[in-house]
């Protein structure tokens, strides 16, 4: 606008400029040509006039001197003779006597001669009454003519510029009046507007041409108004739109050179944008994307279209930023190219989640791997484990042989189960029981346990400031992760010693980083810290450190378990677990979501119970030894226990009395029929009666599924002497099922 | 009576009027308080009072003071009025008409001189020569400068010469102007110590013995003219005609006559103008100053003539409305024209000649004796009147002496 006001007020004082400057040539140009023409006319007139009046001034001359010759009036002849020599064109006159001498010789000192001089040297005779008495001789010049024309010449061109000035100031008062005048008011008004106010009119307070245009120019003054309305609201828009975006969005000319740039360049690369406005927007890049970028641009010139290519944008601090560029060419309404459009976009996060994503899908796949040898392995310790500890009750007395090498038995067993636990924790396979729980205490007595295993140069800091830590968590789970993560600070620390600083600390989801974000849910969590001052995980093995089995120890010294249990359990409590990794060690930590539980509600830990009572029982299963396991815990508790291999024969003997029974276990996965089919047809004949699905492998599906179908409780297996005890129990003693899923938990 | 009475009325008045002290800013005021004070001043008698003081103007003529003095104003050539003439008309006038003539005597340098102090109005009585009343120059009796003499008042007119009398440059309108009162030449004198044998002929100027030691007039042009011609040898007649004798060798004996005099004399020549030369013009027939101071001048009487001046008086316009001094001058021309004042207290004192006849006569009595008798007969005998010249002879003259006087001082400024 500036620059259109600039540009207006230039055209419009030249427009003056040049009406002034036009009539002052014009009349520069007629006086000039007014002045050659009359000069040269009136020199020549005069010349010409003068040739003709010497003759007659002289015989004039000749003749009012005749007497006073005749009678040598000397003083007459001398009065004449300067009265002679006043004349202008006369240089010199002579009166000779009729002797032929001088009486008078007078000269004009007046005249001055010039080589252009004209000079006419006439003599006269003089005669009186028929008799010669002396001659007259003048000689004329035309000097004077040239002062006399320039005197003619000057009054004429008074005369001249007078009437000149007359048309001249009629002319512009005209001018001024009609033109200049409304021309100001015009320029006021353009100003104003120009400045952007457009409440201002035109107000000539005439008719004609000009008024008229006053008229169209006040609407097209309104037509504009509403027009730069719609722009600046078009351009708002579309600016809000450039700045408002995350991308770097930028404009160049056909050659590449930036012409705008949206701040979000500043914003992430730290350089300002006037530094790189005129310059080739490669330079926004490192060395290895010029040439591509350059490529690019000259293929889209060409007609190609551009992909979408990744770029890395170069910062300020030496780093880069991956950039995914869009580039396009601007063509005008010709298809002409004028330049390009370029939007960058920051792909960082989407590079993270794409790394997570592939880990994530890794651990899926480990997980997925590992859960199905688990059931398997889970179904061979249930034997194990079962009739062992039968034996253990039954069949073995105390401090014998036997019971000690059938305690050593049990113990491998219960270590392969735990393994094995630590597998379906990690594979997300277990169903450990969640319930309200303060994290200070469970931290503190892990902690407590930690002191006195860990070696005397590791130190322990407690840093549990979070007055709301109540979290939906397993005990025993959150015990293992801190149990965990300590032992890896404590081995990364064990060469030259230090502190462990765990922390807890409630923390808004917006303080969370992006890349946390994705795996959570918008809420209040608390963030659980583990820090070593450790040398620090090597970059290169960062990304396989929550692998299963991956680890850097010698085979005696771990399984390579730890951080995949614990990532496991994190993520099955629906919290993350982030790497800090630095030179000064690594911090690990962990966000558990903040229920809406009163923090009165929340335990501490679980209680363990074996609880006997009385029904009668069908117990099926297609493994033989589970189901000889099962059936003598439970009649050894006190319950009537009809036990079947084949789903079919047990869903018979069931149609045979289908009162009889006061509670239904099957297997999920039997051959023939599967437990939730077995457990259909049952709560067909009889739908009050309680059913208890029990898997090695299930999905949330099947979980599901098995309680729309009307299953009263779904277990996972294995199912231990006092976990089966305890589900029987409270089933039978009308316990909501929710609360004994959950509880199944705490049996070991 | 009345009238008697109201003309005492008013002069009270009009005494009051004017000898009251009455500031003049307010004297209007105090005029129309006497209006209504005073009766009205008559008319008549304002009118009478006026006629009385115009009266009174009229028969003691301004010229005279209140003691009855007349101022008589001359311009003539020196030696015209002699003091004791002056007295002893002042007496006669005295004597005659109860006044006192005051004589105002000024000597004219240059015939100019009359017609500039005509024109002024400041002279009563002119000497110009008998050539000047009708020269084109001045026209004395024509132009009303002039006045035309009562020769009734001049009964001593009758004397004079007849050739003198009733010439026609002295009148005009059959009413005479000029009278003549003395006459002369425009000599050729030579210092006898000098020049032994009297020369006989103009040419002795152009003598180179004689060069630089001789002085002429200065402002009688046409005199050196004429005595150029002379010796160039045109007769008489034909000097006082340019076409006549104008010529080269006119020009040239102007010239040398100019370049080759010691001195040039003006108005009246004196003893000065000839003590140590050898050669001179004069107006004047003898020496008696000079030759007293132990110079030997006496005139020559060329064979070719000498010009001759007939000096007269001219009345001046001035006493045209003051007829007692007119008639008072007309009576001082007729006293000077008396025979022994025409040649004791003129001619022979100034060296000059009467023009009555019998003071001519009476004169040739007195010179008889005197060594210059001689030349005086011969002179008058060979004289040459002086001629009215025409304008262009006289321009031409005039010319030619000023030619002859720029070579002289263009030779002197050389030398």
């Amino acid at each position: 606008m500036r620059y259109r006001t600039k540009k207006f007020n230039k055209i419009e004082r030249s427009l003056k400029s040049k009406f002034l400057f036009g009539i002052c040539m014009a009349m520069l140009l007629t006086a000039l040509v007014y002045m050659a023409i009359d000069y040269y006319m009136v020199y020549n007139r005069n010349t010409r006039m003068l040739e003709k009046e010497i003759e007659v001034k002289i015989a004039r001359a000749a003749k009012t001197l005749a007497h006073p010759l005749w009678i040598y009036d000397i003083n007459f002849i001398r009065e004449y003779s300067r009265i002679l020599t006043h004349d202008h064109s006369v240089v010199m006159v002579t009166v000779y006597d009729e002797r032929n001498k001088a009486l008078m010789h007078l000269e004009n000192s007046d005249v001055i001669i010039t080589p252009s001089t004209l000079k006419w040297a006439l003599e006269q005779e003089i005669i009186f009454q028929n008799r010669p008495v002396g001659r007259l001789a003048i000689t004329f010049c035309n000097a004077k003519i040239n002062q006399l024309t320039r005197q003619m010449l000057l009054s004429d061109i008074i005369i001249l510029f007078s009437m000149l000035l007359t048309v001249l100031g009629t002319t512009w008062f005209l001018l001024a009046r009609q033109i200049f005048t409304p021309l100001t008011a015009l320029e006021h008004t353009l100003k104003k507007i120009s400045t952007g106010d457009y409440s201002k009119r035109i107000s000539l307070h005439m008719k004609g041409e000009l008024a008229s245009i006053a008229d169209e120019f006040n609407t097209m003054v309104e037509q504009v108004k509403l027009r730069e309305k719609k722009i600046r609201e078009s351009e708002l828009k579309y600016r809000n739109l450039v700045e408002s975006s995350t991308d770097i969005i930028f404009m160049t000319d056909i050659k590449g050179e930036l012409l705008f740039m949206n701040h979000n360049f500043q914003r992430l690369t730290g350089y300002r944008i006037d530094n790189f406005i005129s310059r080739h927007f490669t330079d926004m890049f490192p060395e290895k994307y010029i040439q591509i970028s350059k490529e690019m641009l000259e293929n889209g010139l060409m007609g190609i279209t551009i992909p979408l290519y990744e770029v890395a944008l170069q910062k300020k601090n030496d780093t880069t930023v991956p950039m995914e560029l869009n580039l396009t060419i601007q063509r005008d309404i010709n298809q002409t190219a004028f330049g390009a459009l370029g939007i960058a976009r920051d792909i960082t996060e989407r590079k993270k989640l794409e790394t997570q994503l592939q880990q994530t899908q890794k651990m899926e796949a480990i997980g997925t791997l590992a859960g199905g040898i688990a059931h398997d392995f889970n179904n061979i310790l249930g034997s194990i484990i079962g009739y062992g500890e039968m034996m253990e009750m039954f069949d073995v007395k105390e401090n014998t042989k036997i019971g000690d090498r059938l305690n050593h038995i049990l113990k491998g067993a219960y270590r392969a189960r735990d393994l094995v636990d630590q597998i379906l924790t990690f594979s997300r396979h277990t169903d450990q029981k969640k319930k309200p729980l303060r994290l200070t205490p469970i931290l503190k007595e892990a902690l407590k346990f930690l002191r006195a295993s860990l070696p005397a140069t590791i130190r322990i800091n407690e840093s549990l400031n979070c007055r709301d830590d109540v979290v939906l968590a397993n005990p025993t789970q959150i015990h293992q992760v801190l149990m965990n993560l300590c032992m890896n600070a404590s081995q990364a620390m064990a060469a030259a010693g230090g502190t462990i600083t765990v922390g807890l600390n409630q923390i808004n989801y917006n303080q969370l980083e992006p890349s946390i974000r994705l795996d959570l849910e918008r809420g209040p969590y608390v963030k659980v810290s583990v820090a070593d001052q450790g040398k620090g995980i090597d970059n290169t093995i960062i990304d396989k450190i929550f692998d299963p089995f991956f680890t850097t120890k010698k085979p005696s010294e771990g399984t390579g378990m730890g951080l995949a249990v614990v990532h496991g359990i994190v993520t099955n409590h629906n919290g993350a677990i982030e790497v800090e990794n630095g030179i000064e060690g690594t911090t690990f930590n962990i966000y558990f979501p903040l229920p809406d539980i009163a923090p009165a509600e929340a335990d501490t830990a679980g209680q363990l119970s074996l609880p006997a009572g009385q029904g009668k029982i069908l117990f099926v299963d297609d493994e033989k030894p589970l189901v000889q396991f099962s059936k003598e815990i439970l009649e050894y508790l006190g319950y009537d226990v009809t036990a079947k291999t084949d789903s079919i024969k047990a869903l018979e003997i069931f149609k045979q009395a289908p009162d009889f029974f006061d509670l239904v276990i099957t297997d999920q996965t039997m051959p023939n029929m599967t437990g939730l089919d077995l457990a259909e047809k049952i709560l067909a004949g009889r739908p009050d009666l309680p059913i208890v699905l029990c898997t090695g492998f299930s999905t949330e599906t099947t979980e599901k599924k098995a309680l729309t179908a009307g299953i009263h409780t779904y277990v996972k297996k294995p199912l231990g002497p006092r976990k089966l005890a305890t589900i029987v129990s409270k089933i039978l003693n009308r316990i909501n099922p929710l609360e004994i899923a959950h509880g199944q938990s705490t049996d070991h | 009576m009345s009238l008697i009475f109201t003309v005492y009325n008013d002069l009270i008045s009009i005494f009051r009027l004017f000898f009251t002290r009455i500031p003049v800013c307010q004297l209007n005021p105090m005029l129309n308080q006497y209006d209504k004070a005073m009766p009205a001043i008559h008319k008549n008698t304002v009118l009478s009072i006026m006629a009385i003081l115009i009266a009174i103007c009229g028969i003691f003529p301004f010229s005279a003071d209140a003691g009855g003095r007349l101022r008589l104003r001359f311009l003539i050539w020196e030696g015209y009025a002699p003091y004791q003439q002056q007295q002893a008309f002042k007496k006669k006038i005295l004597g005659k008409y109860g006044v006192n003539l005051e004589f105002a005597v000024r000597y004219a340098s240059n015939p100019d001189h009359f017609f500039n102090e005509l024109r002024k109005g400041e002279v009563d009585i002119i000497s110009p020569a008998h050539n000047l009343p009708k020269d084109s120059r001045y026209n004395f009796t024509t132009n009303g400068l002039t006045l035309p003499v009562n020769i009734n008042n001049v009964p001593n007119y009758h004397n004079i010469d007849p050739a003198l009398k009733k010439q026609h440059w002295a009148v005009e309108n059959e009413k005479i102007y000029a009278i003549p009162i003395v006459q002369g030449p425009y000599a050729l004198a030579y210092n006898t110590a000098i020049i032994e044998k009297e020369p006989v002929s103009w040419n002795i100027f152009w003598d180179e013995r004689y060069a630089g030691r001789y002085s002429v007039q200065k402002d009688y042009y046409e005199l050196n003219v004429y005595i150029a011609a002379l010796a160039l040898g045109f007769c008489p007649e034909e000097i006082f005609h340019y076409d006549i004798i104008k010529g080269p060798a006119l020009e040239n004996k102007i010239r040398q006559l100019a370049i080759h005099a010691d001195s040039l004399w003006t108005g009246f020549d004196k003893p000065v103008h000839f003590k140590g030369k050898a050669l001179a013009t004069s107006w004047r027939a003898n020496f008696l100053k000079i030759n007293k101071l132990g110079e030997s001048w006496r005139i020559a009487v060329p064979e070719e003539g000498t010009t001759w001046w007939v000096d007269t008086l001219m009345l001046s316009h001035t006493l045209k409305d003051d007829p007692l001094l007119k008639q008072i001058a007309e009576e001082w021309i007729n006293f000077i024209l008396q025979p022994l004042i025409q040649t004791d207290a003129l001619a022979l004192k100034l060296g000059i000649y009467p023009v009555t006849t019998p003071a001519l006569k009476l004169f040739s009595q007195k010179k008889a004796n005197r060594p210059e008798a001689f030349n005086q007969n011969r002179l008058l005998k060979n004289h040459i009147p002086w001629k009215l010249l025409n304008t262009r002879d006289r321009n031409a003259f005039s010319l030619l002496w000023k030619e002859a006087l720029s070579a002289r001082t263009a030779i002197k400024a050389v030398k």
